[in-house]
């Protein structure tokens, strides 16, 4: 059954992206006359004229993402060099984002890298220091665009040292999707879900001893809810700041913070409400909750309009709700996602093409369209304040959860974001010390968090003498 | 010697020949190992950048840490048994074909098939059929026996699942050299065995064993060097090496060091490490099997 749907899709995405190619072939042969600026006019067809048309330019855009994003990414790319003076854009998946980030760093080292590289968010430290990046504030001329539209906390996330080092492109955070229908079946109010941890693991308790799912509550066993839940109660991971002035040399594990979540999250696990399924398993979690055996969800908002396709498939209705927070209180939520990247050593023309390119995609128009093929969120305001406008989020009111998260969020060290270079590892260490946790009863959740805090502090430790 | 014809005209023509195999090797083989051994002395960030010289440190590092220790003891429990399993199970299989007389071909496509199945689609699908919470395997093993089958949180059960998919993997492989060095076995012997009134468990120990002894040797070769090397898509798809290391291979540890972790300079020095193991146990399987293995009269 998977498999015509994605063949029906895969028809859809391919037929998308020939049209798309007929119409740049058509356009291509009435070229419009480079004409300066346009960026803030939201249209799609202004030109960036500082092509003058004669020489024909191609960059490469190295991305991380498969299937129908991918395929949105490429219909993207055709509809840019239509309207692109002479510019051509090849865009390629390079696996997943470790891979890009591989990849990309190995051809800047040979000589012959992307113009844009898409990197994850906490590559962002490794990316600075790897030395193989220009900040994209250096090359897009400050004549063609205007920050002030941006989200500012999007913007707080990749501003290093006062300096925006690349642009924001897919940006998600955490929400928890649940099924109406099994909130109903349960006598659980589907129109008032929880949004307390406490209220969490109740609602589960009731929609397992009423029979309605095996399990309450699933979502991958992914680092990335913990640093939400630190954000959400104002504690940094890391010191500096969360690296952010300097080093960080020290991490938080064993805060009260941390105890509130890894207490809740184990017990869950403990009293049988929690599925576990897996590492960084985005999939099972999908399917655990697309196939009823839970009818809570924490995921990425950047699923929302597949996860919807999937409800209906399913037979029931979606409904989406704020991270749920230990206490009532909410200091807001991090930044996830993924930047684009221009690599160091590119010839002018090539990096003028590639800030032509990184100022047409945050045009709001191409936002809209971004956000609602998918869920990540518009980086821009005046994108969301037009869909607004036009009535989108009233028709999709989960789209806005996301929003509304995003802008109730205080601008804190804590809600900023960590940077360190060893984040990919602490990640790891984070999951696979949450298992020790539930593994077995020797381990409590006291000694599990000294050692990732331990562990934590030595990958930092390891990782500030490389780069001293 | 003399009067053999010569397959080659003189001996550029024989260094031609022979270039484009060398120039392959040497390109993808010794030089990347050369920089490997290289790059085990240095530390680095990301992929190369910024290479500092740090003698054996790297080494020395390795030696001392636990996490290394166990994964060393992991990949040395899991080769015996996915070696022997794999072994013991594939000529358990060889036989059955080799005696049936009916319908030979179509067992021994059955056989062979998971092998032509690329190894990261058996384990992704794998994965979703035995997943704890979510499989259908799992499902029903745990409705039938009521035990626990949660391999995502008991370590030992994770190398049982992650070692018996190897095997599986493998089996084909096994079957298909197998199978053909029974075929090879002349009929006669067979014949004036069963006359003596030699039974089947008996003559697959006594006859049929020692005749297909080098093929046998070729395999655990080859099995061992899979068992090392080739089950780092079952690790990475199915357990990403936990729960806590249980899984934690060398060849996926060193992977992940490498390109997850960004510690190219510390996966290298386990690269070599590897290496070595690995050349040392081909030395001493080859040295124990050519006194044992018959290589015909």
């Amino acid at each position: 059954m998977k498999k015509t749907k994605s063949r029906r899709r895969f028809l859809k995405g391919a037929g998308a992206a020939t049209i798309a190619g007929l119409a740049g072939c058509s356009q291509g042969q009435n070229q419009n006359d480079g004409q300066n600026g346009g960026q803030n006019d939201g249209q799609d067809s202004t030109t960036t004229g500082s092509n003058s048309g004669s020489g024909e330019t191609t960059i490469k855009f190295w991305h991380a993402m498969g299937g129908d994003l991918g395929k949105f990414i490429d219909t993207l790319a055709k509809d840019f060099e239509s309207q692109a003076d002479g510019i051509t854009l090849e865009a390629t998946q390079k696996g997943s984002y470790r891979e890009t980030l591989n990849a990309t760093t190995t051809a800047v080292q040979s000589g012959n890298p992307p113009a844009i590289a898409q990197i994850f968010e906490i590559g962002t430290q490794l990316a600075i220091d790897s030395g193989a990046f220009t900040p994209v504030e250096d090359i897009i001329p400050s004549d063609q665009i205007n920050y002030d539209n941006y989200l500012d906390s999007v913007l707080d996330y990749y501003r290093v040292d006062g300096k925006l080092n690349s642009m924001p492109f897919n940006s998600s955070n955490a929400i928890f999707y649940y099924n109406k229908n099994a909130f109903e079946e349960a006598g659980l109010d589907p129109e008032n879900p929880p949004t307390t941890f406490q209220g969490i693991t109740e609602a589960s308790q009731t929609l397992v001893d009423e029979g309605v799912t095996d399990k309450g509550v699933t979502w991958p066993n992914h680092s990335w809810f913990v640093e939400q839940w630190f954000a959400e109660q104002d504690q940094v991971f890391v010191n500096k700041e969360n690296g952010r002035t300097g080093r960080a040399t020290e991490s938080y594990f064993e805060s009260d913070a941390s105890k509130a979540v890894f207490e809740w999250w184990t017990d869950l696990y403990d009293q049988g409400l929690y599925l576990n399924p897996g590492i960084e398993a985005w999939s099972e979690a999908q399917q655990a909750f697309l196939t009823k055996k839970v009818g809570i969800l924490g995921y990425s908002t950047s699923s929302i309009a597949p996860m919807q396709e999937g409800a209906e498939k399913n037979g029931f209705e979606l409904g989406t709700v704020q991270l749920p927070v230990p206490n009532d209180q909410r200091k807001g939520v991090v930044i996830g996602g993924a930047s684009l990247w221009t690599p160091s050593g590119l010839s002018d023309a090539k990096q003028q093409a590639a800030a032509d390119f990184l100022v047409w995609l945050s045009q709001p128009e191409q936002q809209k369209r971004w956000h609602k093929n998918t869920g990540y969120f518009p980086v821009r305001e005046e994108a969301i304040t037009q869909l607004e406008e036009e009535g989108f989020y009233d028709e999709n009111p989960n789209f806005l959860t996301a929003i509304d998260q995003l802008r109730a969020t205080e601008d804190s060290p804590a809600t900023r974001g960590a940077l360190m270079g060893p984040f990919t590892k602490v990640r790891t260490i984070v999951e696979e010390g949450y298992v020790s946790m539930i593994q077995d009863s020797s381990t409590d959740v006291a000694s599990g968090l000294q050692s990732i805090d331990a562990d934590v502090e030595d990958a930092l430790k390891a990782y500030n003498q490389k780069v001293s | 010697m003399a009067e053999f014809t010569k397959p080659y005209d003189s001996k550029l023509q024989a260094g031609l020949l022979l270039l484009p195999t060398a120039i392959v090797l040497v390109a993808f083989l010794y030089y990347p190992a050369i920089e490997t051994f290289r790059l085990s002395f240095f530390q680095t960030l990301l992929l190369g950048t910024k290479q500092t010289f740090v003698g054996i440190e790297n080494y020395a590092t390795l030696f001392s840490s636990t996490e290394y220790q166990k994964s060393f003891l992991v990949s040395v429990v899991f080769a015996a048994v996915v070696v022997v399993g794999a072994l013991a199970v594939s000529l358990f299989v060889s036989y059955l074909i080799f005696e049936v007389d009916v319908g030979e071909s179509t067992y021994l496509l059955a056989a062979i098939w998971p092998y032509a199945l690329p190894t990261a689609v058996a384990a992704t699908v794998l994965m979703f059929m035995l997943h704890p919470n979510l499989g259908i395997v799992s499902h029903y093993l745990e409705a039938w026996t009521g035990y626990e089958f949660n391999w995502f949180t008991n370590g030992p059960l994770a190398l049982v699942v992650v070692a018996v998919v190897a095997i599986w993997k493998q089996l084909g492989y096994n079957i298909i050299f197998l199978v053909a060095a029974l075929n090879n076995i002349p009929e006669t012997l067979t014949e004036s065995a069963k006359i003596d009134g030699v039974s089947r468990i008996t003559m697959l120990y006594r006859v049929y064993i020692p005749l297909i002894s080098p093929t046998l040797t070729f395999l655990v070769v080859m099995n061992t060097i899979y068992a090392f090397f080739g089950a780092f898509p079952l690790v990475d798809l199915m357990t990403s090496g936990g729960p806590s290391n249980a899984t934690n291979l060398l060849i996926f540890k060193l992977y992940r060091d490498a390109f997850a972790f960004s510690s190219l300079g510390k996966a290298s020095a386990e690269s070599v490490v590897l290496f070595v193991i690995v050349s040392i146990l081909m030395y001493v399987q080859l040295t124990i099997s050519g006194r044992r293995a018959h290589y015909g009269a």
